[in-house]
């Protein structure tokens, strides 16, 4: 092996032969160039001709140049040539393997494993032990520095699966051993600050290989969520350049698949490691955001979770003070608005109006009384888990002492204590107490450790009715043990009163800061149950989700463990992998909380420098490649290059020629095939033409294509849709979104399409396209058994993204786009046909889930009456196929009328079901 | 397969390409037209003129018919009908059987259609002919004889020589004669065959047929030059210098057959086979009805 730059050769012996070239250059300077046979009858006058000079014709120098260079190419080619020759591995010494295996080596995993396999099958060969090292796997006990063979190794590697938390590298450190030659294939980031320490003991032990990648990775972390955006920052460990990172807000469904609902751009300026990409969305999509990825990438740690915290919430005011001539200083709405504007969205009006509004908190100042029905209203939204907030005033006091005069003695169920009447002034005129300050915080209230200032006092209030329970609903008290601010459950939500008002009148707390800190911390709170976020991470928190190395979010495994409340938020670890908790009993119970992979304060920090000795390679990059094929390509191709040059010198080349002709005629026929396929999409836009999958089973294919050719004949004939000639659709290829239906004919022979096409027909489906799938079986594929049809069904639209479907409801617009039918017919009847389930009743709910898909519009129709066998129709427009059963001729007029209103469906959507509504809108447009 | 029916496939394959050979020598002829009879008194059945006997005119000659019907005495003269026989001798050598690329037809052919041709217009003139090869040395005349020889023509000769020689023939005294070849062959035995014909009184015509790059030489290059029969090779190592040495020795070829016809007091002509036949047959029928030149 002899080796310059890059270039190696294995058989350099043979390099030798490249000294015969000059000796082949006099060979062929020497042979004159083959003749030219020529018949001539002349050759008799010929004969006897002494020739004027005898010297050969001359091969042209350009045709020797090129014919040593083919000599030359070959003897190259046989010498072996490798770019990028492996060192190989020497055996005096074990071979010490450690990978990192963490979050960031998710990207470029698989030349990782290449990496490590290609370095195995070297010691393999070399017939050297292996120490393989996982850095982000826990070592078992008592299997420290365990030495395998090269095949166990490569076992090892080849089940390795990335984790989505960093590699640990500090332990190694410790057990770093005897003399080893050590390959460490690593992620380019210093994770815990060991870097350094590790590689310097790697190279002391042995030689040092440093595999790293070509670039670093990038991470993305959510903002704080105490500022008012929503924000994400992304982080870089290189600060080379400015750069540019597009962060993505995703939705996070039940069923596991993200929506992409905001992009934000980060723009890194030279120097920085962390840009911030800042979300402008409205507040619904805001508030749906629970996921944030990096375009382009999916690993761990381009993947972060917000949680309840992130939520911006929307806070409803209602005040009953009178307007006091509008001296705005001394209206307590005021301060509510300052302290909460910019940090929530805020709502004024009724109650009524807020609660349909769906606040989550709602802000009563100084209201005392409700009428009957605004206060259960009121009390069935607490109990939904509204938080009701009040404050109390003149009028609360007022109504209180009213209530107390009255009969009965209820207690308020609007109130969390019972109000004793008439409240109690201090340092007045009349009276004999101080002003009071706020002495304490309950530990379980979300004020628990807010800083008290000196000079917020509170001058009057009302009182609570001593109680057993008063101390545990008791969140803020004053110095004299008078509570100050309340609060109790009620079904999941909370109702928490001030006892003073939200004026300066009463107190000065609404003067001070504190005032605003009480309040953030309150909205925070936020409504009960599932969704409630904490600030206490004491206690255990059990996973729900986990985000797994590729950066996708899944529900987590039965059984998961539960993770100490310490580790919560404190970056992820193999004991702790990134995902959203739910807390396991204490006083937060059920609140939700999203772990991410790295601190909020972390950084990325770039790998320092190697020490020296250490060598250095890049992931991938430096692939031995045999070049032998190359080369000898190379020599091929000359060499017919020599051969059209020797036809040339000949004079033969007319043949050549027309080769050449032919050659390049083929490639325009290549050419004009794929504007063909463009065309056939042009006509479909412009025309609207009907699209079939084509399923290669030419029988299928056909009865499709007469299929929908009937069908589009009697569209023309009876409605104002005048589509195109229907065309075949290869989905593999294809551009799908000019057909505004595609029928598909499933059939058991049929490939499976490949991930991009299904990859095509998902975005189809997503951006408002109408997939129809017949099974052509009479629904027996869509049954319970499992039958040849269902199986081929399951193959085929095993991956396609699918929404819940449902059999086609009573009143479904497909009953009546057109025309009324009750059932769908095609060839069969009776079966169910399936469509996407309808969305919710309430109205409401399909808000809270992001709206209607498709505007309700069904993207994809299932069914098995083999509708294209009953449209079927011969150029001559007579029917193909017998009509199965005893529907006879009429159920296929039946068949015909539901591929009308199929197709109006697909092409005005859900307008018939708005039709419905008309009535009513012109009755009201008429008042 | 039996002799039979090989020689009934012969004469199929004969027939095929009989057709054509005839139909393009008819063409050929038919652009010579009014060139006809001899209009001169000679021994022959048609009345052609009464005149005035003269001193020495036998007793015999006298049409007393006529001569009664006047005070003088008049003799009966027929047309002079005596038929001439024309040799004709299309070169069938294998070095005839050439034609370069981009011209239509081959020496050979050509020679055929224009000895064809020149029978067809013999046969106008009631002459006769005969075609000087081994198997049909016999002279034929009128509309058969045309038959025959393109029969003959057809067919060519098996075995080919490389160049062609005239054969030997017994001329009959006074005929004449029509040799078309490309005359690559021997010039002592061409020579010797036209000296046998002054001998017995012939007269003719040497037509040279040449395919245009026999006089061109466009060679260039490394050329290994072949005769049509493959029995004589040239190797050329530049074919281009050999050019003016070729032309030279092709026009000295040529100026030995022209000075061989001037002594036999026959005619030379060169015919190149892309110009059409027509030129080369109103040529050939006019020397062949020019007054026998005295001597």
């Amino acid at each position: 092996m002899i080796q310059l730059g890059p270039l190696g050769f294995a058989s350099p012996l043979l390099l030798l032969a490249l000294l015969a070239l000059p000796l082949l250059w006099w060979l062929l300077r020497a042979t004159p160039p083959t003749p030219i046979r020529e018949r001539f009858p002349g050759v008799v006058v010929l004969l006897g001709l002494e020739p004027p000079e005898k010297t050969p014709q001359h091969t042209p120098w350009w045709l020797l140049l090129l014919r040593l260079l083919i000599a030359a190419l070959a003897i190259l080619a046989f010498a072996q040539p490798l770019l990028n020759p492996r060192e190989s591995l020497s055996s005096a010494s074990p071979l010490h393997l450690i990978v990192d295996g963490g979050w960031a080596s998710a990207p470029d995993w698989d030349d990782r494993i290449a990496s490590a396999t290609d370095l195995l099958d070297r010691a393999d060969r070399a017939g050297v032990s292996v120490r393989l090292d996982i850095l982000s796997q826990p070592v078992p006990e008592g299997r420290e520095a365990e030495i395998l063979t090269a095949t166990d190794a490569r076992a090892r590697i080849d089940a390795l699966e990335p984790s989505p938390w960093p590699p640990v590298r500090a332990d190694l450190l410790d057990r770093i051993g005897e003399e080893a030659q050590s390959v460490w294939i690593h992620d380019g980031l210093d994770h815990d600050g060991t870097y350094e320490a590790l590689a310097e003991a790697l190279a002391n032990a042995g030689s040092l290989r440093l595999i790293g990648p070509e670039r670093p990775v990038r991470a993305v972390m959510p903002g704080s969520p105490e500022d008012g955006g929503l924000a994400a920052d992304v982080l870089r460990p290189d600060t080379i350049g400015p750069a540019q990172a597009q962060v993505i807000g995703f939705s996070a469904e039940e069923s596991g698949t993200r929506r992409a609902l905001a992009v934000a751009d980060a723009a890194f300026a030279e120097g920085d490691t962390r840009a911030e990409a800042l979300f402008d969305a409205p507040l619904e999509l805001r508030n749906r955001i629970a996921v944030f990825g990096i375009e382009g990438t999916a690993h761990a740690g381009a993947t972060a979770l917000i949680d309840e915290r992130w939520r911006r919430r929307k806070v409803g005011l209602v005040s009953g003070e009178r307007e006091d001539g509008g001296q705005r200083l001394l209206s307590g709405a005021h301060y509510v608005r300052k302290a909460l504007e910019g940090r929530t969205e805020l709502r004024e009006g009724t109650v009524e109006k807020l609660i349909e509004e769906e606040v989550d908190t709602l802000v009563l100042i100084d209201v005392g009384a409700f009428p009957e029905q605004e206060a259960e209203a009121l009390l069935a939204w607490v109990e939904t888990g509204g938080v009701l907030v009040r404050f109390a005033g003149p009028t609360l006091a007022a109504t209180a002492e009213e209530r107390r005069a009255g009969f009965g003695a209820s207690d308020d169920p609007l109130l969390p204590v019972r109000i004793r009447p008439g409240g109690r002034d201090l340092g007045g005129a009349m009276s004999w107490g101080e002003p009071q300050k706020i002495a304490s915080y309950a530990e379980d209230s979300p004020f628990a450790g807010l800083r008290t200032p000196e000079d917020a006092r509170v001058t009057k209030q009302i009182l609570a009715e001593p109680d057993i329970d008063l101390p545990t609903r008791t969140w803020a008290s004053l110095t004299d043990g008078a509570p100050l601010v309340t609060s109790d459950r009620r079904g999941d939500g909370r109702i928490v009163l001030f006892h003073t008002s939200a004026d300066p009148r009463w107190s000065t707390i609404p003067l001070s800061g504190l005032f605003v800190d009480m309040l953030d911390r309150i909205v925070k709170f936020g409504v009960g149950g599932e969704s409630k976020a904490t600030t206490d991470e004491s206690g255990f928190w059990a996973p729900v989700s986990l985000i797994g190395a590729d950066g996708a979010l899944r529900a987590a495994p039965e059984g998961a463990r539960t993770v100490p409340g310490e580790n919560i938020g404190a970056g992820a670890s193999l004991i702790a992998p990134p995902g959203l908790y739910r807390a396991v009993g204490g006083g937060d119970a059920g609140a939700i909380r999203a772990h991410n992979l790295l601190r909020p304060d972390a950084d990325l920090i770039a790998a320092p420098p190697p020490p020296a000795g250490a060598v250095i390679e890049t992931l991938g990059a430096r692939k031995e490649t045999e070049l032998k094929p190359w080369f000898l390509a190379a020599a091929l191709a000359l060499l017919m290059l020599d051969a059209l040059a020797a036809l040339f010198l000949a004079g033969k080349l007319r043949g050549a020629v027309a080769a050449a002709a032919l050659v390049l005629s083929l490639g325009m026929a290549d050419h004009a095939r794929a504007s063909d396929a463009e065309d056939q999409a042009l006509r479909a836009a412009l025309d609207g033409a009907l699209g079939y999958i084509i399923t290669g089973d030419s029988k299928t294919d056909d009865i499709a294509r007469a299929g929908l050719y009937g069908l589009t004949r009697t569209l023309i004939e009876r409605t104002s849709v005048e589509p195109a000639e229907p065309e075949g659709v290869n989905i593999e290829t294809d551009e799908l979104a000019v057909y505004p239906l595609l029928y598909w004919a499933v059939s058991e022979n049929q490939p499976r399409p490949s991930d991009e096409a299904i990859a095509a027909l998902n975005e189809y489906m997503r951006r408002g396209g109408m997939l129809m799938i017949d099974t052509r079986d009479r629904n027996l594929a869509l049954g319970s058994g499992d039958t040849p049809g269902t199986r081929a069904l399951r193959r085929l639209t095993a991956g396609l993204d699918l929404p819940p479907l449902s059999p086609v409801p009573e009143g479904h617009v497909l009953h009546r786009s057109f025309f009324l039918l009750d059932d769908f017919p095609g060839r069969w009847r009776g079966g169910k046909v399936w469509v996407e389930a309808a969305p919710p009743e309430d109205i409401e709910e399909v808000a809270r889930e992001g709206g209607f898909r498709n505007d309700g519009v069904s993207p994809i129709i299932v069914g098995g009456h083999d509708w294209a066998g009953a449209w079927a129709m011969t150029d001559a427009g007579r029917p193909m196929l017998p009509m199965a059963g005893r529907g006879g001729e009429r159920q296929r007029e039946m068949a015909y009328r539901f591929g009308i209103n199929l197709v109006m469906y697909a092409y005005t959507g859900s307008y018939k079901s708005d039709q419905v509504h008309i009535p009513a809108l012109l009755q009201r447009l008429g008042q | 397969m039996n002799p039979s029916t090989q020689l009934s496939a012969e004469s199929s394959a004969a027939s095929a390409a009989l057709p054509p050979l005839l139909a393009e020598a008819e063409r050929a002829a038919a652009s010579i037209w009014g060139v006809h009879g001899r209009r001169s008194a000679g021994s022959g059945e048609t009345f052609w003129q009464y005149r005035h006997a003269q001193p020495g005119d036998s007793l015999g000659s006298i049409d007393w018919r006529r001569s009664g019907r006047s005070d003088d005495l008049f003799v009966r003269e027929t047309e002079w009908e005596t038929a001439q026989s024309v040799f004709l001798w299309p070169d069938e050598s294998a070095s005839m059987q050439f034609a370069s690329r981009g011209v239509q037809t081959t020496k050979g052919r050509r020679a055929a259609v224009l000895a064809l041709s020149t029978a067809i217009l013999l046969e106008r003139g009631d002459e006769r002919f005969a075609l000087m090869r081994g198997d049909a040395g016999k002279v034929m005349q009128g509309r058969t004889g045309v038959n025959r020889l393109s029969n003959f023509l057809s067919l060519p000769s098996e075995s080919p020589a490389e160049t062609g020689t005239p054969p030997e023939t017994s001329f009959t005294m006074g005929s004449r004669a029509l040799f078309i070849s490309d005359f690559f062959g021997d010039l002592d035995a061409l020579s010797k065959t036209l000296s046998s014909a002054v001998a017995r009184r012939v007269r003719g015509i040497l037509l040279q047929v040449v395919d245009p790059v026999e006089e061109a030489f466009p060679y260039s290059g490394r050329v290994l030059f072949e005769s049509i029969g493959g029995g004589l090779r040239y190797d050329a190592d530049r074919a281009e210098s050999l050019r003016d040495a070729y032309r030279d020795k092709l026009e000295a070829r040529r100026a030995a057959l022209k000075d061989m016809a001037r002594q036999a007091g026959w005619t030379f002509a060169i015919h190149r086979t892309d110009t059409p036949p027509t030129p080369a047959l109103m040529m050939i029928h006019q020397t062949l009805q020019a007054k026998r030149v005295s001597g």
